[in-house]
């Protein structure tokens, strides 16, 4: 009697929690249906066109993604290339030289680093990095951008590849030092090459990040959607496209575009995410992604 | 004739270790540069700010007497609103993973959870905005509750997901043995030992949450800044900053600035209090 009625709430704690999951797929389906049919109108009427046209302009109808395309990836790739150096290098410095005391404290500011909300760094991109950057020979647009992206994504890249690193087999380690290797000689043939894969992962998730940034890319970048012959000319990405125009967006074709970039942006993103796992999950799998 | 070689040899090896590990330190230097930076130009800006507010500017603008207290009223709102509604879903939805699903669902919903958690968030202002767009075309706090809510939804879950699964594995499993009921597990064992690292998880959700812009760029719409009734729209301080930043007038723009420096202030108090809960978590277990 006593286990029936144990049980019966058992069942019944299940259902409703099997409502609360329900909801959660029931979003995700959301997200992919509402994109596709939104962007129904601008796929079924431009097509592969979308993709490569390199022009955008709304008020003559023409509507081309590339340029936002060009956008995203080169500042990303910015962004990337400067959180990988800086990055893998930190996190060679915790899991190497770091005592616990200093690993405590650099994880702590890293962490901090992590919180900072986009719209601080943008603030922050538009009000100080920029004048800066002016007065040198630098310059503004898509390099301003992937220096603000490179910061926000530094942290990831330090986290995950600090886990990754610190997952190599001790003996390993040790093997490579009683050979008589030096700390960098151990680092490249004990650390690196056990950890690629994680740090390919740790690159990937970061990336995919970086593509989708809205708030602080959109504030620094100029939104100039004009392929530009430089890095330092004002440009404009697929998030900040979105962000900089859908609430003035007049008229079906105009919107259905912009929803379109979204899906793009949601594409690309998931993606990129989804190598990130694969990559990660075969290094260490209770892993946290983000 | 052999000596001089490996004497060499060494000396070189020690060169490029020496070398490496002054290039690891400086580049681990320049990791914290960017964080001293922002939070010094937002200190010195966000002060500089506070100070202008209390002088008699005669900038053209809109908002001249409006402060952004309304927009911290908002953005409190809606969180404490959407980390109800999203705590209630997500702790419930992670719980039934654990508990309840088949390994196969189990590892569709983990996948659904993380996918919708690292989706770049402009993609849940568009969507949130479609959706009450076709219902209403007025925003409030609600539907900016809502937007806020499908943004932490996915990552509560998987945090609860990752909080009690594997490392509560022998409790949910003592418990079961000596012939508690999954309920009974649940609440009297695992969840009260796992309850602090929820908590800190949650507050750190709250805090990222609480930055965000890109979800509510399209709802809550206030276009008119010189509409600051509760009722007729919703004001979120991380869009205010935005919008005051990006305005053409310096007064405007200060105003973003102090906006900053509070909103950073407790976007880390936040984070520093959840690190403090699980880290005296981390330490109970030793």
């Amino acid at each position: 009697m006593r286990s029936i009625r144990f049980h019966f709430t058992d069942r019944l704690f299940a259902g409703v929690l099997f409502l609360f999951a329900l909801l959660l797929m029931m979003i995700g389906f959301w997200f992919v249906i509402e994109l596709l049919s939104k962007s129904f109108l601008s796929i079924g009427q431009l097509g592969v066109n979308f993709l490569v046209n390199p022009l955008w302009n709304p008020s003559h109808h023409v509507f081309g993604a590339l340029v936002f395309l060009y956008g995203t990836v080169w500042s990303s790739i910015i962004g990337l290339t400067l959180a990988t150096v800086v990055g893998l290098s930190t996190a060679l410095l915790l899991t190497q030289f770091g005592q616990t005391r200093l690993v405590r404290v650099f994880s702590f500011f890293i962490d901090l680093l992590a919180s900072i909300p986009s719209v601080v760094y943008g603030i922050w991109g538009l009000f100080v990095l920029l004048p800066f950057l002016k007065g040198t020979y630098l310059g503004t647009g898509i390099f301003a951008a992937g220096l603000i992206l490179g910061i926000m994504i530094l942290p990831t890249i330090t986290k995950i590849t600090r886990q990754v690193m610190s997952s190599v087999p001790q003996e390993l380690q040790d093997g490579a030092l009683a050979l008589g290797a030096t700390r960098y000689e151990k680092v490249k043939l004990a650390i690196l090459p056990y950890s690629l894969a994680g740090i390919l992962g740790a690159m990937m998730l970061a990336f995919g990040r970086a593509l989708g940034e809205t708030i602080a890319v959109t504030m620094v970048i100029g939104n100039h959607p004009e392929l530009g012959p430089s890095f330092y000319a004002h440009s404009a990405t697929l998030a900040s496209v979105i962000a900089n125009q859908f609430s003035e967006a007049k008229g079906q074709m105009y919107l259905s575009s912009l929803y379109e970039i979204g899906l793009l942006l949601f594409i690309v993103t998931f993606i990129f995410h989804a190598g990130a796992r694969a990559l990660i999950w075969r290094v260490s799998k209770p892993m946290r992604l983000s | 004739m052999k000596q001089p070689l490996f004497v060499n040899e060494l000396s070189r090896r020690k060169r490029k270790d020496t070398l490496f590990t002054g290039f690891v330190f400086l580049m681990g230097l320049l990791a914290l540069f960017p964080l001293f930076l922002v939070i010094l130009a937002v200190l010195y800006k966000g002060v500089l700010g506070f100070s202008n507010h209390f002088s008699v500017t005669f900038i053209p603008s809109l908002v001249m007497e409006g402060g952004l207290y309304q927009a911290w009223i908002g953005t409190g709102f809606m969180l404490i609103t959407s980390i109800l509604i999203a705590g209630i879903i997500g702790l419930g939805t992670g719980i039934f993973i654990v508990e309840y699903a088949n390994t196969g669902f189990a590892v569709f919903l983990r996948f659904i959870a993380e996918s919708l958690a690292l989706t770049p968030s402009i993609i849940i202002g568009l969507l949130v905005y479609g959706l009450f767009a076709t219902v209403h075309g007025n925003f409030s706090l609600l539907e900016g509750s809502i937007a806020l809510a499908i943004l932490m939804i996915p990552a509560i879950t998987r945090d609860t997901e990752k909080i009690i699964g594997l490392p509560y594995r022998h409790l949910r499993e003592g418990a079961l043995a000596i012939g508690a009921t999954k309920v009974q597990s649940l609440f009297k064992m695992v969840l009260p030992a796992a309850m602090k690292s929820l908590i800190a998880a949650m507050v750190l959700t709250l805090a990222r949450a609480m930055g965000e812009t890109a979800p509510l760029l399209f709802i809550s719409l206030s276009n008119n800044p010189s509409s600051y009734r509760m009722n007729d729209s919703a004001l979120s301080l991380p869009l205010q900053i935005y919008r005051f930043a990006l305005s053409p007038y310096s007064d405007l723009q200060a105003k973003a600035w102090t906006g900053t420096l509070t909103l950073t202030i407790a976007v880390l108090l936040l984070v520093v209090f959840s690190r403090w809960m699980d880290r005296s978590v981390s330490r109970q277990r030793g």
